[in-house]
């Protein structure tokens, strides 16, 4: 698959703090990427690279095949929709957007703005001053300018902090309509949203890529599964000696993590093996989920509160 | 997109964000202000000297003029012709007009970084045009006011001396106002450096105030220096230190054509520079 952005060897300083530390990860056309990690990972940073804010210290950077800062073909494709999405407040959102689409070289700018408003369902909205719109209403609307020049490459730095969950759900739905038609890079805090969202992900941490892949991939999907227990013993002795089972630990909360071995046999045997021995028991499983959350694989990987840092 | 239509999108826009733009209209309701007020000490000065009989208020006059031209021969003759209010309040309206540009501009770029908000480099439009667009918007309601402040003063002059030539009001407006443009100009072209090199808007006013009083300091230590070697002192190298400064080409603005002409050259020399500074450091730094 042809990457839409690709970072390498990419590094950056803001004088003594390293804000990136070579890092190097591409994002294949077409796909939903999550770059995440803990605050001050890098991930606005990158963000910043990507777009043309910031220039790279050192290593290459490649968005849709060209360079970031490249004003050539390339620039209207590339939509930016920034963390603190604050509207000018000296334009109605009509009139904003049409500037914006202007800018953003559309041939019929107003058609294109009042396009792009219903797109994120909002057409009401074309005369209403900035300073009347919901946080949730002004997210839209920057959402509404990102997507305007229909752009190959979408860049969302936390499309929905801040909203009320109904109006997170709405961002999600739109951000899940465009899955298939353009790339869509999300840097966000919400795990679980990007866990729906993303195919892939890029775990930042300290200004380094720790974790790097598909979402099956970095969740270790093949590699372990995770067993919630409501009652009962739990043999951990008997379940480390079955066959594919590397270890087993149980949290104070039940829920036991089974990692698989290197050469285990298919996991759905191995996950019906340790069920088998867990229910010989009578111990009450309430749910078997197949690898980690992203949520627990980036607490495990990460250097932040409760993370190992491994 | 070609550049000429994305910066005239942008300075579209930003003509519309000044006029709407509360402290930018008190800022110009205040400038005219204090102009008519000037112009109205001025004008009740000039009464007084009236009031003296025509020898005495000839004489002040002659004296007032020759401070401001000097020994321009030409120019005092050009000025003679006018009410005395006129040249007066406009050399006096040129001291404070850089203070007026800083306070209207200092945030132009300034403010575009540090807000975090959705604007021109959100939809990645190029820096040249945002900095260019930014600059013609403000030259353009700078330009609109020095045309208002100017005719305001040339119809209380009309006034103040009934039987002056209609054409040589108007010809001396647009002189006035070619100068005072240039002039203004080259400032604006100052205040976008101090807003391209700064990250908020407070750090750019004050590079922008302390930008000011160095050009302010480098005039006075040469003119200083001049004006000793022209009484018979020794000369200095310090002499030349006032040519670096835009305020002391300003004298030009009432002179002679010669003069006058050297005087736009040099403001547009200046606004390029600094435009050009404003430019290669807005162009490469981190937003």
């Amino acid at each position: 698959m042809e990457a839409a952005l690709r970072m390498e060897g990419v590094s950056k300083r803001y004088g003594p703090t390293v804000a990136l530390d070579r890092i190097t990860f591409e994002v294949g056309a077409g796909s939903c990427h999550g770059l995440v990690g803990p605050n001050g990972a890098g991930k606005t940073t990158c963000f910043g690279i990507a777009a043309g804010f910031l220039r790279a210290g050192s290593g290459t950077v490649r968005v849709l095949g060209r360079e970031p800062r490249d004003r050539g073909p390339h620039r209207p494709r590339l939509g930016v929709l920034p963390q603190d999405a604050a509207l000018p407040p000296y334009l109605d959102v009509g009139a904003l957007l049409t500037t914006w689409a202007r800018l953003a070289g559309e041939v019929r700018p107003e058609a294109a703005a009042r396009i792009a408003l219903e797109r994120v369902q909002l057409p009401q909205a074309w005369d209403s001053p900035p300073r009347t719109l919901s946080h949730g209403m002004a997210k839209r609307v920057a959402l509404a300018q990102a997507l305007l020049g229909e752009p190959a490459l979408l860049l969302l730095d936390e499309p929905t902090a801040g909203l009320d969950p109904r109006a997170a759900a709405e961002v999600r739905t739109l951000i899940a309509g465009l899955r298939g038609q353009r790339t869509v890079v999300i840097s966000s805090h919400n795990l679980t949203e990007l866990e729906r969202l993303c195919d892939a992900v890029t775990v930042l941490d300290r200004g380094k890529v720790v974790q790097d892949g598909t979402l099956a991939e970095v969740t270790r999907r093949g590699a372990e599964f995770s067993v919630q227990v409501s009652r009962g013993d739990v043999p951990l002795p008997e379940l480390r000696a079955l066959l594919g089972v590397a270890g087993a630990e149980l949290s104070p909360s039940g829920s036991l993590r089974v990692r698989l071995s290197d050469d285990a046999p298919p996991a759905e045997d191995v996950i019906a093996s340790v069920l088998e021995a867990l229910l010989t028991r009578g111990t009450r499983i309430t749910a078997v989920s197949q690898g980690s959350s992203l949520e627990q694989r980036v607490l495990d990987v990460t250097s932040g509160p409760g993370g190992s840092g491994s | 997109m070609s550049p000429l239509v994305e910066l005239l999108a942008i300075t579209r826009t930003e003509l519309l964000r000044t006029l709407r733009n509360a402290r930018v209209l008190i800022l110009l309701l205040l400038f005219a202000t204090s102009t008519a007020l000037v112009g109205l000490i001025v004008g009740l000065l000039t009464r007084g000297l009236d009031a003296q009989g025509p020898e005495a208020a000839e004489a002040a006059s002659a004296g007032i003029l020759g401070f401001l031209v000097g020994d321009d021969g030409g120019a005092f003759q050009r000025l003679s012709e006018l009410p005395l209010l006129v040249p007066l309040v406009f050399r006096v309206t040129l001291f404070f007009l850089p203070l007026y540009v800083a306070l209207l501009g200092y945030d132009q770029l300034s403010a575009e970084l540090s807000t975090g908000s959705v604007r021109y480099w959100a939809v990645r439009s190029r820096r040249g045009s945002i900095l260019g667009g930014k600059f013609a918007a403000q030259a353009v309601v700078l330009g609109v006011l020095l045309g208002v402040v100017l005719a305001g003063l040339f119809v209380a002059g009309a006034f103040l001396r009934p039987g002056t030539e209609p054409v040589l009001l108007a010809s001396a407006a647009a002189r006035f106002w070619v100068g005072g443009a240039t002039f203004a100009f080259a400032y604006l072209a100052l205040t976008a450096l101090s807003s391209a090199v700064t990250s908020g808007p407070g750090a750019s006013l004050l590079l922008n105030v302390g930008a000011l009083v160095a050009f302010w300091l480098l005039e006075v230590v040469g003119g200083r220096a001049a004006l000793v070697h022209r009484m018979g002192g020794p000369a200095s190298w310090t002499e030349g230190l006032r040519w670096l400064s835009p305020s002391a080409y300003a004298s030009g603005i009432l002179a002679s054509s010669a003069a006058f002409a050297t005087s736009a050259v040099a403001y547009g020399v200046f606004g390029a520079v600094f435009l050009s500074c404003a430019w290669a450091v807005f162009r490469a730094r981190d937003i």
